[in-house]
Parts: C-alpha cells; sequence; structure tokens
C-alpha cells in the first residue's frame, strides 16, 4: 500500500509528464497527400488495401491511410517505388485476385505478399488500426500498473 | 599541429560517463571526497527531447513532417569500425552523458558462483579472481543506489535481493508461460529491473508507460547522467569536459600513466589533460581501442583478444485461453516481468556444453509491434482481419541468451584498420560461434519449443538454429579480462593493470568470461568495488 507522501509523489510525476507531454497529445494528423504515386496509381493502392484489410465494424485499410504509408515508403525508397510503381502496372493489367495470388507461386505470389506486407506495416501503425481496430489503448501514463487481471489465469 | 595541455594534474581522470565511468566518478567525488576530472564522448541528451509519449501514428507523423527523435546512439558514419568477413558484428555505442545506460533493458541480473566458478570448474580459459562473497556487498551498495525491482527469490545461477523494490505485476502470457515452464520443471523468477516501481529517494517512480527504450522523459529508470554523474558533478568535485573523444593514455618515463590525450569532437582540436590516476570505462570496444592505440598494459597480450558477447534468439506464439479476449494495457514497466534463470547445472545430467543459458519473454501481450507477426499470419482479407484481433492479446516471446566462450580468436584489432576523423586506428572485429554454443544452441531451442508446447501455443514459423546477428545483446565483454595470472589477464581482481598500477579499466572489457546474464549490474559494482579499492590504495600512498 502507498502512503499518502508517496502517491503525492507519483501524482506529481505523472502530472509533470503530462504537461511536458501535451503536445503530443495533441497532436493531430495532417492532411495526407501522394507524393509519389500519381492519383490513378494512388486509387488502384487504396483498392489494393482494401482486400487485404476491409472495412467492417471497423475502418479499412484505406480508411486509415495504409496506400498513404505505402507512398510515403515509396518516396523514401525509390527502388522500391519504381517496383512497385511496375506491379500497381501488373495489377492493372491482371485484375486483383487475391484469392488466386495467395494459391499461387512466382511472379503473382510475390505481388501477394509486397502488398500485404506493405498494408500491414501501414494499417496496424495508424490510431484506426491499433488502437479503433486492435483496442491497444497503452503508452500512458498510470498509477499503478496491475498486469493479469484474470482470476482464471492466476 | 598545436597541441593544447592543460597544466593542471587532475587526482583521477575516468573517460567515460556511462555505467562504468559515471559510478567511478561517483563513488570518488561523493563517497571519497576525491577530485576527478571526466572525460565524456559527447554532451548531455535532454529528457524533455525523448519521445517517449508518442503514440506509433504520430511517431509516422512527425518523421514525414520531417522531424526525428532525438540521435542517441553513435551513427557508425561518424565513428567508423569494421568487421572480418562474412560475420558482420553489430556494434551500438552511445557517445554522450551516460552512455547506453540513456537506452539500456535495464535487467539488473546478479552473477553467482556458478558464473565466477565456471572457469575454474570446466578449465575452458583463465578463472575469475573474484567469487560471489567478493561482489555481494557491492550488488547489495548498488541496488539500494540504484533502485532495482524484482523479488528476493533465490537459485543458485541467480542470487536475490533483500533491497529489490517490488516487483511489477505479471501480464496474462507470462503467467501461462510461467506455469507451463514450471510444469517441465524449470524455475520462472520475477524479473530484476532497475526501474523505480515505488517512489523511493527522490527518483520519480514509473508511471508504466512502457517505452522506455526511447529514453525516460522523468528518469524512472537508472541512467548513469540523473543517479550518477549528476551528484557527483554536484559535490563540485567533478569536472566533465564534454565533446572529449579520448585517444590515448599517455606513459611516463617511469611507466606509469601520465595523461590522456583527446580530440575534441566537432573541432578536431588536439588536447592533453594530465593525471595521476586513469579510471578507463568506455565501453569495451572503445576502451579496448584506446588501450591498444596507447600501446599500454599489454605484456600479456590477451588485450584485445577474447571478446565474448551471448548467443541470442526468439520465440514467439500465441496462447489459445488468451485469443479474441480484451486487450489489456500491458506496457508495464517495459520488457518482461519473469525471467527464466540458468537452470541446467541442477538436474545433474552431463551435457556435450559448457556454462549455460537463461531466457527473457519481452513482447508478450498487447504490443504495438504487430506487424513484425502480422506477416506471418496466412490469408487476406476480412478472416486475416479477425486472425490479427484475435492473436494480439495473445502474444507470448521467449529470447533465451546462451553464453559464449572466450576464444582467443574473437579480437578487437587496430593494426592497419581505416584511421578516424582524428587520425587514430579504428576498431576490427573478428567474431565467431564454435560447436560449444551451437550445441547449447540445440538445448535452448528444446527448452523454448517444450515451453510453448506445453501451453499448446500456436507458434510462429522458426528456423531452428538460427540466431541473432553478433553484437546485437550488445553485451561485449572480455578483451581487456581480470585474472590472477598476470601472464594470461592484463586485470587484477580490483580491475587494475597488472603492468601500470595507476590505470583501472571498469567497463565490460574487465570480465574474464560473459555468463549467459545482462552485464551492467556486475559492471556497476566492479566499477564501484574497484573506485574504493583506488581510494584506499591513494590513501595509503601505493598509486
Amino acid at each position: 500500500m502507498n502512503t499518502r507522501r508517496e502517491l503525492i509523489q507519483i501524482g506529481a510525476a505523472i502530472a509533470v509528464t503530462a504537461q511536458e507531454h501535451h503536445g503530443a497529445a495533441d497532436e493531430l494528423p495532417g492532411k495526407k497527400t501522394a507524393r509519389f504515386f500519381k492519383p490513378a496509381e494512388m486509387e488502384l493502392l487504396a483498392k489494393i488495401v482494401d482486400a487485404f484489410i476491409p472495412p467492417s465494424d471497423t475502418p479499412g485499410a484505406s480508411a486509415a491511410g495504409a496506400h498513404f504509408y505505402i507512398d510515403w515508403q515509396a518516396r523514401a525508397n525509390k527502388r522500391l517505388g519504381e517496383r512497385l510503381r511496375r506491379d500497381l502496372a501488373w495489377v492493372r493489367k491482371n485484375g486483383l485476385e487475391l484469392a488466386a495470388w495467395h494459391k499461387s507461386t512466382g511472379e503473382p505470389k510475390r505481388v501477394f505478399t509486397t502488398f500485404k506486407d506493405l498494408t500491414i506495416e501501414g494499417y496496424y501503425g495508424t490510431r484506426e488500426g491499433l488502437h479503433v481496430e486492435l483496442g491497444w489503448n497503452a503508452n500512458t501514463f498510470l498509477r499503478e500498473y496491475h498486469g493479469c487481471t484474470h482470476k482464471e489465469h492466476a | 599541429m598545436y597541441t593544447q595541455s592543460s597544466p593542471e594534474v587532475h587526482d583521477v581522470i575516468v573517460i567515460g560517463s556511462g555505467a562504468a565511468g559515471g559510478m567511478a566518478a561517483w563513488n570518488l567525488a561523493v563517497n571519497h571526497g576525491t577530485k576527478a576530472l571526466m572525460l565524456d564522448a559527447g554532451t548531455r541528451f535532454r529528457r524533455e527531447d525523448f519521445w517517449t509519449h508518442v503514440k506509433p501514428w504520430q511517431w509516422r507523423e512527425r518523421i514525414e513532417r520531417g522531424m526525428q527523435p532525438p540521435k542517441i546512439q553513435l551513427d557508425v558514419k561518424e565513428q567508423p569500425y569494421s568487421w572480418k568477413e562474412p560475420n558482420r558484428f553489430d556494434l551500438i555505442r552511445v557517445w554522450g552523458r551516460g552512455g547506453k545506460t540513456n537506452i539500456w533493458g535495464r535487467v539488473s541480473l546478479r552473477y553467482s558462483d556458478l558464473d565466477f566458478e565456471g572457469p575454474a570448474r570446466d578449465g575452458w580459459e583463465i578463472p575469475w579472481p573474484i567469487r560471489y562473497k567478493d561482489i555481494k556487498p557491492y550488488y547489495d551498495k548498488v541496488d539500494q543506489q540504484i533502485g532495482v525491482c524484482g523479488g528476493n527469490d533465490d537459485t543458485d545461477s541467480l542470487p536475490g535481493s533483500q533491497f529489490h523494490l517490488p516487483p511489477p505485476a505479471f501480464r496474462c502470457g507470462e503467467r501461462f508461460m510461467k506455469k507451463s515452464a514450471e510444469a517441465l520443471g524449470i524455475k520462472v523468477v520475477n524479473q530484476r529491473r532497475a526501474v523505480i516501481t515505488k517512489p523511493y529517494k527522490n527518483y520519480n517512480p514509473c508511471h508504466f508507460c512502457g517505452a522506455c527504450g526511447r529514453g525516460c522523459d522523468v528518469s524512472a529508470f537508472f541512467n548513469a547522467t540523473d543517479y550518477l554523474v549528476d551528484p557527483a558533478e554536484k559535490t563540485g568535485r567533478l569536472k566533465i569536459v564534454d565533446n572529449a573523444v579520448v585517444a590515448h593514455i599517455l606513459l611516463g618515463e617511469d611507466g606509469k600513466a601520465k595523461g590522456v590525450r583527446y580530440f575534441d569532437r566537432y573541432t578536431k582540436a588536439e588536447r592533453i589533460v594530465y593525471g595521476k590516476r586513469i579510471v578507463l570505462g568506455a565501453s569495451c570496444i572503445d576502451s579496448t581501442r584506446i588501450l591498444l592505440n596507447s600501446k599500454i598494459g599489454n605484456s600479456s597480450g590477451v588485450i584485445g583478444n577474447y571478446l565474448t558477447e551471448q548467443v541470442r534468439f526468439h520465440m514467439y506464439g500465441f496462447v489459445p485461453e488468451l485469443m479474441g479476449t480484451k486487450p489489456l494495457n500491458d506496457d508495464g514497466i517495459g520488457g518482461e516481468h519473469i525471467y527464466l534463470p540458468r537452470y541446467n547445472a541442477r538436474d545433474g545430467r552431463k551435457r556435450d556444453y559448457l556454462r549455460g543459458f537463461g531466457s527473457q519473454f519481452w513482447n508478450t501481450g498487447a504490443q504495438p509491434g504487430v506487424a513484425s507477426w502480422a506477416k506471418k499470419i496466412d490469408g487476406f482479407g476480412l478472416d486475416f482481419k479477425k486472425a490479427i484481433k484475435q492473436r494480439f492479446p495473445a502474444l507470448v516471446a521467449m529470447h533465451p541468451y546462451g553464453e559464449v566462450l572466450p576464444y582467443k580468436h574473437n579480437r578487437v584489432t587496430v593494426e592497419g584498420t581505416p584511421k578516424d576523423r582524428y587520425g587514430v586506428p579504428t576498431s576490427r572485429i573478428e567474431y565467431s560461434i564454435g560447436d560449444n554454443e551451437k550445441k547449447m544452441l540445440a538445448e535452448m531451442y528444446d527448452m523454448a519449443e517444450s515451453v510453448f508446447k506445453g501451453m499448446k501455443a500456436e507458434m510462429l514459423p522458426f528456423e531452428r538454429g538460427s540466431i541473432d546477428p553478433f553484437g546485437s545483446a550488445i553485451h561485449e565483454h572480455g578483451t581487456c579480462r581480470m585474472g590472477e595470472d598476470p601472464k594470461r589477464s592484463a586485470l587484477n581482481g580490483f580491475n587494475q593493470m597488472h603492468d601500470v598500477k595507476n590505470v583501472f579499466v571498469v567497463d565490460g572489457s574487465s570480465f574474464t568470461t560473459a555468463s549467459e546474464k545482462n552485464p551492467t549490474l556486475t559492471i556497476l559494482a566492479l566499477a564501484w568495488r574497484a573506485t574504493d579499492y583506488l581510494a584506499e590504495q591513494m590513501r595509503q600512498g601505493n598509486v
């Protein structure tokens, strides 16, 4: 059991930390703008990421901006970007057939894996993917840590 | 080139400000009233700048806007090093106040006599010159000084401590792993971590945000800056020179060290400071580089050799009972709350390898690094989305660490290496593991797999026998080892050089073996003990 003095000390420490970081808590996402892919490519990319992680009772990948994450990666790594541009052209030509790519080998499988991995990275790093969909609500300030609260796990 | 030198002769020059140098400076200035000069290769990190409370999506936004988190790790472009192909060695360095303690894992395990007596028992390389009874009082003092949470649950391989702060509650997944390991007869204990889990001294307590690896914004875990160097400086007896990149320890005609040559990190100006005693704590590889470039204290020829670390791998799975449950806040004190100490000396069964291993469990629970495992889950679409959500609270992880024996051919050299921006030869690292480690890894994999199977966990694919890149444990040891025989060691049992009596080397390079344990707590204890001895020798007029 904490003493009164200890509780005051804990409270003060949390208040100081929260004060120092009010900027982070207040940060709002900026408006997303594609800087590598052209509008038609972004449109197709949005369809692809939603095919991997569609909307349900929570936002899907495009609503979370996963395709903008991929655009960002493409901009940061031009070699990846050019490869993705070729992959998008390949998808436009062959159609968005995830079920078929998933079962296949060779080029379709590679395209599947590339877009799947980037969609996962993009989606589960967003507020929509991590907090709204998965329920992650951490990296915050707690007075006490309770750990597992399930009696059946004891 | 003009070299600026100060005429003042300092009582002690301390090189480095991390766990080793910080402890040495603090003990000398605070406990012994000794005046000292600290040479720090960097400067202070502002904890207000740490991105401790930046959510993953805010992090991404910031980077996109061109912002950067504080640069704590040394950029290899600034201070290059090399390795002997094909064995890349990842060398993580922090030049600046507190060194690696700004971002360390905080795992604080005591060595036991299983570790200290290991070489004497199995005959592999030289014995340690100390035993647990020699260092126990210092472990006790370090626990009280820096605040270490954990249990007082002794095992033969991991001593407890009556001075531990309260351990944090276990996460759900940790309860399952503990039960599974113990069903196999393998004891699992509270992890020992240098985290302030209740108000203690004047330190801020942890607020359980879990982002310790980015630096703590309230300094609720031990870092050498706030816990050692600042209090030492406040005595008025410690002076600190920032951005002082040490190149050489200088010898006088009497064979004793007389000073230190360093370069200003940014202006590259060469300077010399003089001192009566030198305490070297620049971290294992950099201290070794300084000693080799200085050509001192190496009549034994061991300096640079016997570099050792640990072998490590990772295994992940999902606990069926936790799948689909409501995620809890699993941050805790960052890192795991349980630890699996070495057990292979208990069952009486003879192994086909020497020494042993333990295991850590970080990343267990609902953690934000989802992409690292979600990519390995098959499928797409709504079923895939559901599969990730189900598994999110159920993730469990094991990270066994095994001791690597000291081998002479694992070494740091400076001969013929490229020079750094100051014209000083850089480090070259040769490192490999042998049959002993490969045999140990087989049991490490067996053990980890058994723990997962005991929980009926769904396991993520793994490649049996694979290990992390060399150096990634960031636990370099052994290249300036202590021992009783001056022909086979560079330091005596008090970290004092056999050859140059007024030089003490107090970082991980002084270890005789690596053990399977994280070394920082032992570095702190050894540095405290070494500088107590130094202070006593000063009083007696011996150094």
